[in-house]
């Protein structure tokens, strides 16, 4: 049984854990609209997924879970980060 | 038989008359755009889901037929944070600093502060509703991949587009099958990547080809020459933002044109002082003051937007002109005064044709 934070709440949302992904490093470009404002931001993640894996929603917005962010962007204070899947890229296998 | 450079296959698959992208967040600009023969795509990042139907259907009206967009900030990571936690970890020394910028110059405190996005899943989910709900013929995401919704889309007649910054990015939307790729340079405003438009247009449109997909070159761009440019590099078109803020029709106040129209390429900088991330902008007091000496560094995202929302808001509705600001790319070089975005439109349909037979009438040496 996972936390779940609190902005998660009532969006519809699947948290899982999938082994083969733990542990593994990846890259990761995330981003988000600035709040309040019309413009956005990217940043790029460096770090190890933990396994768990978000689904949001019907077609499924999948998400996966960095940790580890010791190579993450220096100005990122959070431990964790959810990054869009479509945008992570593994280091073991997938450097493109 | 003489074939035109300017009707490309962004023409043939969308109706459009001339291969010109419009992103603005006026919907007068879009129908203008889009009426003219190019496409306008409405960024609807702000707007609420019954906004943006509401938004949809007065193009709607004025459009008829013609192909026009909707683009939405889609988010592509997100940090979890407990609000006081993160507020206790802002220095008192930019504490300070802020609370110094607002009483020197002024700046009162707002009514209203608008609290930070907590359900930003939920609130894109509410709008690509909205979108697909109302057959909008393209739905552009602007900065997260749309590939998940993608088949839900063409379900509904929508055409499914994505901003790369980094070629990586464009070969995941292209191997996803993304109708259209937009390959945004450095040159852009606002979220730029770090890719200059020369380098990147080329390399995705390689990647592109003979799959399906269509790239639209994007940053940077104001003008005929570089239409005709970016077509020879292989894209389907042009995505055009900054250039759009300047004509009669766009609802960016009138002291932000006048601005835009005096503003030279390397005057628009990006600052991290709105958000803690690099934002294109153009010049303002509030992002000078972070540049001063003795001013402190800016704090890292979400702190830096923590710190500053009151200012901002404050700026905002005190209406201090000299403190606001507003995204812009390095293609404000090619504003030069306040037009009918129509007369923007025929205007870089001329400079290409001019571009395309000087080229044309070149002698091979």
């Amino acid at each position: 049984m996972t936390n779940e934070p609190q902005e998660f709440l009532d969006q519809d949302i699947r948290i899982t854990f999938d082994e083969s992904l733990a542990g593994r490093p990846v890259e990761a470009d995330g981003g988000a609209p600035v709040p309040g404002g019309q413009a956005g931001f990217r940043t790029t993640f460096k770090g190890r997924l933990t396994g768990r894996r978000l689904a949001q929603g019907d077609p499924p917005w999948l998400w996966l879970e960095l940790a580890d962010l010791l190579e993450a962007p220096q100005d990122f204070e959070h431990a964790h980060v959810w990054v869009d899947e479509a945008y992570v890229y593994f280091l073991d296998e997938d450097r493109r | 038989m003489t074939v035109d450079p300017l009707h490309t296959q962004l023409c043939d698959e969308y109706g459009c008359e001339v291969p010109i992208v419009a992103f603005a967040h006026t919907k007068d600009v879009i129908a203008a755009v889009t009426n003219a023969g190019g496409i306008g795509v409405f960024g609807a990042g702000s707007r609420t889901p019954s906004e943006l139907r509401s938004d949809i259907s007065w193009i709607k009206e004025r459009v008829g037929n013609k192909p026009f967009g909707v683009d939405l900030l889609m988010p592509a990571s997100l940090a979890e944070g407990n609000r006081e936690d993160l507020e206790a970890q802002i220095p008192q020394e930019q504490r300070d600093f802020v609370a110094r910028l607002m009483a020197e110059n002024n700046i009162p405190k707002p009514k209203e502060v608008q609290p930070p996005d907590g359900q930003m899943l939920k609130h894109a989910r509410e709008s690509l509703e909205v979108i697909f709900d109302e057959k909008v013929p393209i739905f552009a995401s602007g900065l997260g991949s749309p590939a998940f919704v993608k088949d839900e889309a063409h379900a509904h007649g929508t055409k499914v587009w994505g901003l790369v910054g980094l070629p990586r990015q464009a070969r995941r939307q292209i191997e996803a099958g993304v109708d259209v790729v937009i390959a945004q340079g450095y040159d852009s405003g606002g979220h730029s990547g770090t890719v200059g438009t020369f380098t990147l247009v080329p390399e995705v449109v390689a990647m592109a080809e003979g799959t399906g997909t269509l790239v639209l070159a994007a940053g940077g761009i104001s003008n005929g020459r570089q239409l005709a440019a970016s077509i020879t590099m292989g894209a389907a078109g042009v995505w055009t933002g900054t250039i759009w803020l300047a004509t009669h029709e766009s609802a960016t106040e009138m002291f932000i044109k006048q601005r835009l129209i005096e503003a030279r390429a390397e005057d628009v900088y990006q600052s991290r002082a709105m958000s803690g991330k690099p934002i294109r902008q153009l010049p303002s007091k509030y992002g000078d003051a972070w540049k001063q000496p003795g001013a402190p560094q800016t704090l890292q995202m979400p702190l830096q937007g923590m710190l500053v929302s009151e200012v901002l808001a404050g700026i905002k509705e005190a209406h201090m002109e000299d403190w606001m600001t507003s995204p812009a790319g390095q293609s404000v070089v090619g504003i030069h005064e306040i037009r009918p975005a129509a007369e923007v439109v025929y205007q870089m349909v001329e400079e290409a044709q001019d571009a395309f037979d000087r080229v044309a009438g070149t002698p091979v040496a």
